[in-house]
């Protein structure tokens, strides 16, 4: 019974990879986990599973990644997917404006079923692709810093960029989940001595014996 | 309640535009790796090849205008098409390409007689004159055969060109598989198609219902299993059950084996959704060993990538879980 159950890594970060049908999304998938790309890919139904373990500051992040279906019919499931995911990578493609202009819609999307501290990168996918350009990299970036998010352009097929739009927001996600940590250390310390500071979450409701503090012991 | 949901439904010709091009993406995207699909660009059976005579040098001009899709591709374009024309509460749902597709094969594959393309062999020639002119313009020139030779100077330049493009529509593309498949699309659709509508997904008759259909009958047969997956490793049946059961498991096997899974499906005179779920928890009993060895992530992966495995044990397998009237 060889137990394939693996606990080698630090951290486990869910992402989603959204964007409009058509713009590459599981290129994007397929060669930022396995290296490959293949010029037509079935169409995702549903969602696609699929992860990669990488280093990030010292630390073994394991990225679990769902690639969803574009299309909007599958939109009420897909959203489904977006619980627990910490960061999102919303990919157009720079050859159809459409796909572009559709980011807001995927935003709105994501601000209503995601976390609100999930961490967004937009990609601009097909950068290989210049002279079908419709959309320009300025036009990107500045959406891109209007609303927050970061930004790339990626080539899936050229292999541009893909580790690095993913190495971008997992390195984010990082730091985030440290500060967090520290602040919640800080907390901890802060409300040293006992009966002055702000009472913060003492979970004692029903647990009688009380005994199992589990996590955060220090 | 305003924005998102309605606004798709209000945009009219635009909305059909977006649809066509989703179905042009889809239909480029069917089973890419067989040739039937794609075509082979090298017959050019791609392009319509027009004709044309320049009478002042004495000299046949070839114009190929570089059709996007095959011809068989094209076919099932019409199809879908005209099937989302026909069901504006549906319209087309990405995953129908995948459906059809193996339809469309069976009866193109059909060796009746009536879509024998021996009637068109002199017009096969802008064909070949096509393949030639890819290797050397000139070369052809020399090879031209008495036929091409003949219809060339007997026919006007328009004349030709209309003879040429109507034609070889017939020569390669029966029109009877196009519209065969059609019709059993529309009629196979008919007991699925409310999987593919949103406003259905969480009814008694939409996807969902369905898919927890599939997970009571996991857990009549198997409880095991099913307590190890969906409570243990937390799998979710709708993670890989969504893609099985809306496309009926193309998506699961090589082509020859989903044919074969089709076979006993569409032959179940009960219909094929009982028989659908019957074969989905089969799969899952099958590799049983490894689910319960294995925790989320394996599962996922695993259920997402169903091995190869003998389709005939599968089908057995899926038979012993009860007759036509069980569940």
């Amino acid at each position: 019974m060889a137990h394939r159950v693996d606990h080698e890594y630090d951290y486990l970060f869910k992402i989603v990879l959204i964007g409009d049908s058509g713009v590459g999304k599981s290129n994007i998938l397929s060669r930022f986990t396995r290296n490959e790309f293949s010029l037509d890919s079935k169409s995702t139904i549903g969602v696609e599973f699929a992860t990669k373990t990488l280093q990030i500051e010292a630390k073994t992040v394991k990225a679990q990644i769902w690639d969803t279906a574009g299309q909007e019919r599958y939109r009420a499931i897909t959203s489904a997917y977006y619980r627990g995911a910490v960061g999102a990578l919303l990919v157009y493609d720079i050859t159809k404006k459409q796909t572009f202009d559709n980011v807001q819609r995927w935003l709105r999307e994501l601000r209503d079923h995601a976390d609100s501290n999930i961490v967004i990168m937009m990609a601009g996918n097909k950068s290989d692709l210049t002279h079908l350009r419709a959309v320009s990299e300025n036009d990107g970036q500045e959406f891109a810093e209007k609303e927050g998010l970061s930004f790339l352009e990626t080539s899936a097929l050229e292999s541009h960029n893909v580790e690095k739009a993913f190495q971008t927001v997992l390195t984010e996600i990082y730091h985030i989940i440290n500060k967090k940590a520290l602040a919640a250390q800080e907390a901890a310390r802060n409300s040293g001595p006992p009966g002055q500071g702000t009472t913060i979450h003492v979970v004692d409701s029903s647990d009688a014996g009380s005994s199992k503090s589990s996590c955060c012991s220090s | 309640m305003v924005a998102d949901a309605t606004n798709s439904n209000t945009r009219g010709p635009l909305q059909d535009t977006e649809i066509i091009e989703q179905i042009d993406r889809d239909v480029k995207r069917t089973h890419p790796d067989m040739q039937f699909f794609n075509g082979d660009s090298s017959i050019a059976e791609s392009n319509r090849v027009s004709v044309y005579l320049d009478i002042k040098h004495n000299f046949l001009k070839l114009v190929v205008l570089t059709s996007r899709f095959s011809l068989h591709q094209e076919a099932m374009r019409h199809i879908l098409i005209i099937f989302a024309k026909l069901n504006p509460g549906i319209r087309y749902v990405q995953g129908m390409n995948e459906i059809l597709a193996p339809l469309f094969y069976v009866f193109k594959n059909d060796p009746e007689p009536n879509n024998a393309v021996w009637l068109m062999k002199p017009l096969l020639c802008p064909l070949l004159l096509y393949k030639s002119l890819r290797l050397s313009y000139t070369n052809y020139i020399g090879n031209m055969s008495a036929v091409i030779h003949d219809l060339i100077y007997s026919v006007t330049f328009v004349h030709a060109l209309k003879l040429v493009s109507s034609d070889i529509r017939k020569l390669s593309a029966s029109e009877h598989a196009e519209a065969d498949a059609f019709f059993c699309f529309v009629e196979l659709l008919s007991g699925f198609r409310d999987n593919f509508c949103q406003k259905l997904d969480n009814s008694v008759v939409g996807i969902r219902s369905t898919i927890s259909k599939l997970s009571e009958l996991l857990k009549k047969h198997d409880g095991e299993l099913w307590r190890h997956l969906e409570v243990t490793t937390k799998v979710n049946p709708q993670f890989y059950a969504f893609r099985w059961i809306t496309l009926l498991l193309t998506q699961e096997f090589n082509f020859a084996n989903c044919l074969h899974i089709w076979d006993t499906l569409l032959s179940d005179p009960e219909g094929p959704q009982e028989t659908l779920l019957r074969i989905c928890c089969a799969m899952l009993i099958l590799v049983r060993r490894r689910l319960l060895a294995g925790d989320f992530t394996s599962n996922l992966k695993l259920l997402q990538n169903y091995p190869s495995t003998n389709i005939s044990h599968l089908l057995y397998a899926a038979s012993k879980l009860g007759g036509p009237s069980a569940s």
